[in-house]
């Protein structure tokens, strides 16, 4: 039987079925199809990477001994080789002798390649007349599609498409010929082999005649969600409101109706594919956004090996070509710390700088602990952080004040969004000194200015992107080295007035 | 080399060999024989974008010599390892000469064989439909030689061999240039007709020997490698709730674009390495299998050959062009598995944006188990894909990785990356940097471990180590790995930060 939850010893289905040989060669019958009108039920658990396990239970009815069942109704970025096939139903299981998954699609190069060297019509219709002309002919040759079958023979059977152009049709009667105005026409009945879109194919063994219950689980990609934060600033900006939203698209070819949803956090690895057997392809969708009440949590929570699984409370519709968003957790009265950082770039401590530098702002950044205490204190998955001011005493509503994306964050850790550059704190830097010590070694000087135009203190953090084996000659304010390649100076600034910070650094780079 | 003249080329060292033989082949004894004239097939498959048929076809043979046109062979074929033989009297079928042959017919090669040939142009009255004949003299083609690198090259890969400047995909008309009674002309001229195609022409790519026989009903077997078939193992590892045990099932997954469909077909496939010249060199002919080694199992049955393993379905089945099959090939239960953290300090040397510290790193969460007798398995572990699964709380299986796996022999450890631990959070950073000469540099490092799981962790440190090394000062032991690298092992206990500091000397 197929593998998910299996107990018992190993199951060798084929054994017995080698003694079947001469049934199976000889049973050539049409398969049996199963659709999602036959589906019972459907779960689908989304990971963050573009990935998807769909699960489905149908019931059919199958006839007994050797039946082939084409399974339709899959999603068209499956993963073939991760199908797996279970019989739920009471009494002696279903043996699964073999799985294929067929791609020959019904195109025109593939099927006039059935044709050739065989008879086909021909229609022509005159221009002028609108008489219509129906010739039958050989047809010799539709070109040459096999690729570079040169030298080594190393024509891979990929066909390229054809031309009808390069048709070439024997007439009869010593005439040959290519081209024309001809549309062509072959028999009614489709070449055996063909499938209408890539098609999963069991080769079953049923014991017995009768309705089956059974369920096939596989990956796809296609599938994909990450959270949406928003926090929205409360009074001051010293604490905010949190909220967390999925976003879920699905770009897998088919919808689920009425489907069991859970979310996968974490990182889960995921093997590149093996040549461009399994391409990913880019996801493409349109919005239509569905909003939980709130009241309750739309989303139970449970760790599942070293990631976490979240369970949407009620099943639901996943339309193809669609996004989602439902809500996730929520905290209030979070405190939320502000940093201003000015950066650097390092090369400046060993290089001349040329003028000076006016008019730089340094960043804003909000900090907060993803801590129980303040209402938090659960895994939030990656995704991105809006930041909005409360709306309290705005005209026109509250108001978007910038974004950061975060990576898995764990309870207890600290979450840092940057949200841009503060407007009203401008900062002047310039090189004045530059000293080449030897071969070995530069010393450089600098100067910041920096200027506070709002109306409340605030504390520039400057940290300098040392490099090399450095070390602080002098500074006009004290510095903490945060690590082998970085130095912080903590400068305070009172409303509307302007602190100076001057220090050389001398850097050992050989 | 334009196989068309180069079979010509042979036809004359035959010729002058077996002059009779070759009249006889001349006079157009050709015998064709198809799908429908199959016996039985075997395919063997290997790993790489290979496979062998080898397959057997009854024949009716005429007495002498002959031609026996051999259809429906893969697409993909490697027409320089095709091999014949007559199964029961190899005495009584002699190959002279095997030919492959590619010059399709198209358009523009058949503009190329009439030039200076006559042929008719057939002209309809777009008003009233009345069709005209005019016969005609093709003077040219039309088709300007252009230069390449290499030099000139015409359209058409008639002349130079190589093929690489390979025929533009279809051929203009109206470009070539005719005599007809009124004079030379050109252009607009109606639609061309030729009075027969030159034997020459296959209507796909074809196989075909010259044969000598002593005639009657014969099988024949014929072997030839082709690319456009792989297998791969696909395995699914279900893990127990304790995350102790697990329940390993392997999948071969067989995949065709070979450009063949093949019915009631005997399936091995080959597991190892095999190497695979870019360009010729067969490989039929290495030695049978060896030590059949008992049970199997799960439909296929495995034995050692030569350096690598060979599988054998114990059944016959199909393999239609353009799919992808999948049989099971073994299944264990209760393996005992092990749950590893790593964090790898790959880029030591690494800085952050801004050359702020390292934060929020992850901590890989890896699966270990012993391909071991022991333990139910101990058997060879082809190369794929192993998925696993755990199940969630309300008992439906979910997916928490993948990873590819080599070959890997019994007895040997197979290690899988899953992912990363969502609760471990850790951060590092060089504390220190200090050039004590030109050539020798001490570096501190301190790396901050968090683990916000219920239960205890141990997150093994990998840590690159450079050059002539050495560890002044730490704060937890180390393992010397190898020269280049050192691990710590960090007990971590719930809600509780580690923190691990190390200075290392280093000469280069």
């Amino acid at each position: 039987m197929r593998v998910l939850p299996r107990s018992g010893p190993p199951v060798p289905p084929l054994l017995a079925a080698a003694l079947l040989l001469p049934a199976l060669a000889a049973a050539q019958p049409q398969p049996v199809r199963t659709t999602a009108r036959d589906r019972v039920s459907a779960s689908v658990t989304i990971y963050n990477r573009n990935l998807g396990l769909v699960r489905e239970v149908r019931e059919f009815d199958v006839p007994s001994g050797a039946v082939e069942l084409a399974f339709e109704d899959v999603t068209t970025q499956i993963r073939p080789e991760t199908v797996h096939f279970k019989d739920l139903s009471t009494g002696q299981p279903i043996r699964v002798l073999e799985q294929n998954y067929r791609y020959d699609i019904l195109a025109p190069t593939s099927l006039i390649q059935r044709y050739v060297g065989r008879t086909v019509t021909l229609v022509h219709v005159v221009p002028g007349t609108g008489e219509v002309r129906r010739r039958e002919a050989t047809l010799l040759s539709i070109g040459d599609v096999t690729g570079a079958t040169y030298g080594g023979g190393y024509g891979i059977g990929a066909a390229a498409d054809s031309n009808p152009w390069e048709y070439v049709y024997d007439f009869g009667g010593g005439e040959i010929s290519f081209g024309g105005d001809w549309r062509i026409v072959v028999p009614p009945e489709i070449p055996a082999g063909f499938v209408a879109r890539p098609t999963l194919f069991w080769e079953l063994e049923a014991p017995a005649a009768g309705r089956r219950r059974v369920e096939a689980s596989y990956l796809t990609h296609g599938m994909n969600w990450s959270a949406d934060y928003v926090l929205v600033l409360a009074g001051d900006g010293a604490k905010g409101d949190l909220t967390g939203w999925v976003t879920l698209t699905n770009d897998s070819g088919i919808p689920f109706d009425d489907a069991q949803l859970k979310l996968v956090a974490g990182d889960v690895n995921i093997v590149p594919p093996a040549g461009s057997n399994f391409p990913l392809r880019a996801a493409r969708s349109r919005v239509m956004a569905e909003q939980a009440a709130p009241s309750t949590p739309a989303f139970a929570e449970e760790g599942m090996f070293e990631y976490h699984l979240y369970t949407l409370q009620r099943p639901t519709d996943l339309r193809d070509r669609e996004q989602k968003q439902i809500e996730l957790l929520s905290g209030s009265g979070i405190p939320i710390e502000r940093h201003y950082r000015l950066y650097a770039q390092p090369y400046w401590f060993v290089s001349q700088v040329n003028g000076i530098q006016e008019n730089l702002h340094p960043d804003v950044w909000l900090e907060f602990v993803n801590a129980e205490t303040v209402g938090l204190g659960v895994p939030l998955p990656a995704g991105t952080v809006r930041v909005y001011e409360t709306e309290a005493g705005r005209a026109g509503g509250r108001q978007f004040l910038g974004e950061d994306s975060i990576r898995h964050t764990a309870r207890e850790e600290r979450v840092k969004v940057r949200t841009g550059r503060a407007f009203d704190i401008v900062i002047d830097r310039r090189q004045t000194d530059y000293e080449v010590i030897g071969s070995e070694a530069v010393a450089t000087e600098w100067e910041l200015k920096l200027r506070n135009r709002k109306t409340t203190p605030v504390v520039v953090e400057v940290r300098e992107p040392t490099s090399g084996d450095w070390e602080i000659v002098s500074s006009s304010l004290p510095f903490v080295k945060e690590s082998s390649r970085e130095v912080r100076f903590d400068v305070t600034l009172p409303p509307g007035r302007e602190v100076v910070l001057t220090y050389r650094i001398r850097v050992k780079y050989y | 080399m334009n196989a068309t003249r180069r079979s010509l080329g042979l036809l004359g060292l035959v010729a002058a060999l077996a002059l009779p033989a070759v009249a006889a082949a001349q006079d157009g004894r050709r015998v064709v024989t198809g799908a429908d004239a199959r016996q039985s097939v075997n395919l063997t498959v290997y790993n790489n974008n290979l496979a062998l048929v080898r397959e057997t076809r009854r024949v009716d043979l005429p007495n002498g010599t002959f031609v026996l046109r051999y259809e429906d062979v893969a697409k993909a074929v490697r027409p320089e390892t095709v091999y014949i033989r007559d199964v029961s009297d190899p005495a009584a079928v002699t190959v002279l000469e095997q030919n492959y042959r590619y010059d399709l017919l198209t358009p523009s090669r058949l503009m190329e064989l009439y030039v200076g040939r006559d042929l008719t142009l057939v002209r309809e009255n777009p008003a009233t439909g009345q069709e005209t004949r005019v016969t005609a003299t093709l003077l040219s083609t039309g088709s300007v030689p252009q230069v390449h690198d290499g030099g000139y090259a015409p359209y058409g890969y008639g002349e130079y061999g190589g093929g690489y400047d390979a025929a533009p995909s279809y051929v203009n008309p109206a470009s070539a240039v005719y005599r007809t009674d009124e004079g030379i002309t050109f252009g607009d001229v109606g639609r061309v007709v030729f009075p027969s195609v030159p034997d020459t022409f296959v209507a796909r790519p074809t196989l075909e020997w010259f044969l000598r026989s002593t005639g009657g009903t014969r099988t024949i077997e014929a072997t030839y490698l082709t690319y456009g078939m792989s297998w791969q193992s696909d395995y699914v590892l279900v893990l127990t709730e304790d995350e102790k045990k697990g329940d390993l099932a392997g999948w071969v997954t067989l995949r065709n674009d070979a450009g063949i469909t093949l019915r009631d077909v005997r399936i091995q496939l080959v597991a190892g390495d095999v190497q695979i010249e870019p360009q010729g060199g067969g490989y039929y002919g290495y030695g049978e299998g060896y030590g059949r080694r008992g049970g199997g199992g799960a439909g296929f049955a495995e034995e050692g050959m030569f350096e690598y393993h060979l599988y054998t379905l114990g059944r016959n089945t199909d393999v239609a062009d353009r799919e992808q099959k999948q049989i099971q090939l073994l299944g264990v239960d209760g393996i005992p598995m092990e749950k590893k953290f790593r964090l790898q300090g790959d880029s030591s040397y690494f800085v952050g944006e801004y050359g702020a510290p390292m934060e929020n790193l992850q901590v890989g969460v890896f699966l270990e188990f012993v391909n071991a007798r022991s333990a139910g398995l101990g058997v060879a572990l082809p190369a794929g894909v192993v998925r696993v699964y755990k199940a969630d709380s309300s008992g439906a299986q979910q997916f928490i990785g993948e990873d590819r796996i080599q070959h890997t022999p019994r007895e040997e450890r197979v290690e899988l990356r899953l992912g990363n631990a969502f609760d471990i959070a850790a951060e590092r950073k060089q504390t220190d940097y200090e050039i004590l000469s030109s050539n020798l540099y001490e570096t501190a490092w301190e790396i901050k471990l968090r683990n916000h799981k219920t239960e205890t962790v141990v997150v093994e440190v990998l840590e690159p180590m450079a050059g002539d090394w050495e560890i002044l000062e730490k704060s937890h032991d180390y393992v010397k790995e190898s020269a280049r690298r050192v691990r710590f092992d960090l007990t971590c206990p719930p809600d509780q930060e580690v923190v691990l500091t190390y200075r290392v000397r280093t000469r280069y």
